[in-house]
């Protein structure tokens, strides 16, 4: 996978692109870290519409990320996401914390 | 429709295996003219068996997992099976959030995606000797 960044104003936007798994998810994991620690001020939003799979190891990462954020007093968004992609996140709950942009 | 179909995999347990595994078996699956949702769903599942036995099973050094599947009427069966570990507290494996990895990143939600995604799923494991997962899923159930 890879991912892509853009920066608005007051966020970041990150595109993730290909399949977030366990095998992924470390470099995901290492590469959302660098970029919420570069720019320190700003809310993160994930953008997934090239994403085409992810499993619950992704969730893991967007979750740790979050709190992350959150410890910090920022802000965590996703959008676009696929199909599957909604179906995992409707199981985990995660839409009770972290906001879907329309 | 009459069919009746099986498939072997063996391969060592390392994560670039992961998303090869779901591929194949997705694949396979395709002989049941799922729709596209019915197999993402398993290939979810199947990502999250043998992220589990990669993850779980062998925290020495990797080890084998064989995944087997076998299409009967109208509903795919696959059996996920690792020979490390084994789970001590199979219900507490299974429960939501439950993770004994120390990893912040493990969500803990493995068992909950393949019991939301598939028909059956069912465990058995034996410490010391590796951990089988078996997967149902029939297709055509959605309408």
């Amino acid at each position: 996978m890879h991912i892509r960044v853009t920066q608005q104003s007051r966020n970041i936007t990150a595109s993730l692109y290909g399949e977030l798994d366990h095998h992924a998810a470390a470099w995901a994991k290492d590469e959302l870290d660098r970029l919420i620690w570069r720019y320190r001020e700003a809310d993160l939003i994930l953008d997934l519409k090239n994403l085409s799979f992810m499993d619950s190891s992704g969730l893991g990462v967007i979750l740790g990320r979050y709190k992350a954020l959150k410890a910090a007093g920022r802000s965590m968004y996703v959008k676009n996401p696929n199909r599957q992609i909604e179906k995992v996140f409707n199981v985990s709950g995660i839409y009770k914390i972290i906001k879907k942009l329309k | 429709m009459e069919n009746k179909n099986t498939m072997e995999l063996k391969l060592p347990g390392i994560s670039v295996n992961e998303g090869f595994a779901r591929s194949v078996v997705g694949a396979f699956a395709t002989q049941l003219n799922p729709t596209l949702e019915e197999i993402a769903d398993i290939k979810t599942a199947v990502s999250e068996a043998v992220t589990n036995a990669i993850v779980h099973a062998y925290p020495k050094s990797p080890g084998e997992i064989h995944i087997s599947a076998a299409l009967e009427g109208r509903a795919i069966t696959v059996v996920i099976t690792d020979f490390g570990i084994g789970i001590s507290d199979i219900l507490a494996a299974r429960q939501p959030f439950y993770s004994t990895s120390k990893d912040d990143s493990r969500s803990g939600m493995g068992f909950t995606v393949m019991e939301t995604f598939m028909d059956g799923v069912n465990v058995i494991s034996t410490p010391g000797k590796g951990t089988s997962v078996e997967l149902i899923k029939k297709i055509g159930q959605q309408g």
